[in-house]
């Protein structure tokens, strides 16, 4: 029983963790309308997948997951870098990042999500009053080095 | 060690789903909304649901120390996830999925993949989330917006992510209990290994838990098996890294007269 309970950590406990973190990166994909988060969420949930496969390198004792995961950071990266300009494209035509705007891309026949709830009003900033600036003005620090 | 506990096998054993349902609870109440977010209570419920999942047996129960860091590791990784799901201010968001690259990176290490972790830290936290960090103040000058401030249909996301999540931990406890009864093919981490292809002249060594041990080399065998059996594929990937890049710059670039009025 000694020796069982001092076995490190093994496969099922690595995907345990990697299911976890890309079942949150989908909540984040599905539930937040800021654009740039959602695809850090999908980033997310390539984290997930990436610990799968060098789990799965490790228990199987070779390096094809390894490699895989390479080619998912390729794929990551090109998916980043199209993502992001398609999302400075929509920015310059709607002035705005939040994915709702776009309802009209939907499906035929569904109804527009609209927000009952308003936003609360930001509270205004009273400006604090401000006195002229009289007498020297504060000392400056002298310099102790020349070089 | 095991990760469920022997019982009935086909039969899910509910303590996971509660403790799920909590986790999905408390991401509910932290998802940003009109009203504003429920912190303490939704902090409070995540929080108790990774405990319950750690006390159910989702955690390995050694003394060992790489059952320590993997305990650290795990649960920066998670709690950052919740953070970069949760967070209101988008630059935060993409500061906590740095902590979450970084905590996967640890996972790696316990992996024996020094490589990876490596081309993993260097390639998203140091290039994707300035990239998007770029983006994002390029964007947003004004500060947070509507886009931040709103969830669109929490409920229904985080019920998404409840069935899910539920599946998922289902479909391991099912293997686990295959492997118990000695049916099914893997058997836990007992698994009969297939030999090392790069090292087969060497006799398969074994750790004392039955697993294979990982070639010290990390970075030489990766380049090996990289340029031998998946020579092709790297090719593929960069000529699909200079598509998407020429790509990105054709989308974004700003051509007279083909500008797109609102």
């Amino acid at each position: 029983m000694n020796q069982i309970m001092d076995l490190p950590p093994g496969l099922t406990h690595y995907l345990a963790v990697g299911a976890l973190l890309f079942v949150l990166g989908i909540i984040g994909f599905l539930a937040r309308r800021n654009m740039i988060l959602m695809f850090l969420n999908a980033e997310l949930m390539i984290q997930g997948v990436a610990l799968n496969f060098v789990a799965f390198a490790r228990h199987r004792g070779n390096l094809e997951g390894q490699g895989f995961v390479l080619f998912l950071l390729a794929v990551a990266a090109c998916e980043a870098a199209i993502a992001l300009a398609l999302i400075l494209v929509l920015y310059r035509t709607q002035n705005s990042l939040d994915v709702s705007l776009w309802q009209n891309l939907r499906e035929e026949g569904l109804e527009p999500i609209v927000d009952e709830e308003p936003l609360p009003l930001a509270p205004l900033e009273e400006k604090s009053p401000s006195l002229t600036v009289a007498g020297p003005g504060p000392a400056q620090p002298e310099e102790t080095s020349h070089v | 060690m095991e990760l469920f506990a022997a019982g009935q096998p086909g039969l899910f054993r509910f303590e996971y789903f509660f403790a799920l349902a909590l986790g999905a609870l408390g991401i509910y109440l932290l998802l940003p909304t009109p009203r504003g977010k429920a912190s303490v209570a939704g902090s409070l419920a995540a929080l108790g649901s990774l405990g319950w999942l750690c006390f159910l047996g989702l955690a390995p129960s050694g003394m060992t120390v790489e059952t320590g860091l993997f305990h650290l590791f795990a649960a920066l990784a998670l709690v950052g996830a919740v953070f970069l799901v949760t967070q209101t201010n988008p630059a935060r968001a993409a500061l906590s999925f740095v902590m979450v690259v970084i905590s996967v990176g640890g996972l790696m290490l316990l992996l024996a993949a020094p490589f990876l972790m490596a081309a993993n830290m260097i390639v998203y936290a140091g290039a994707i989330v300035v990239t998007f960090l770029f983006v994002l103040m390029l964007a947003q000058q004004g500060g947070a917006s509507d886009a931040d401030n709103r969830s669109r249909e929490p409920g229904l996301a985080c019920f998404t992510g409840l069935a899910l999540s539920a599946s998922l931990l289902l479909l391991l406890q099912r293997d686990q209990d295959n492997a118990n009864l000695g049916l099914g093919q893997m058997k836990g981490i007992n698994a009969p290994i297939a030999a090392v292809r790069l090292k087969q002249e060497e006799p398969l060594r074994r750790e004392p838990n039955g697993r294979p041990t990982a070639p010290a080399d990390n970075t030489t065998f990766l380049g090996q098996t990289l340029y031998t059996s998946l020579l092709l594929p790297v090719e593929l990937a960069g000529a699909l890294l200079l598509v998407a890049t020429a790509g990105a710059i054709l989308i974004a670039q700003r051509r007279p007269g083909t500008e797109v009025t609102p």
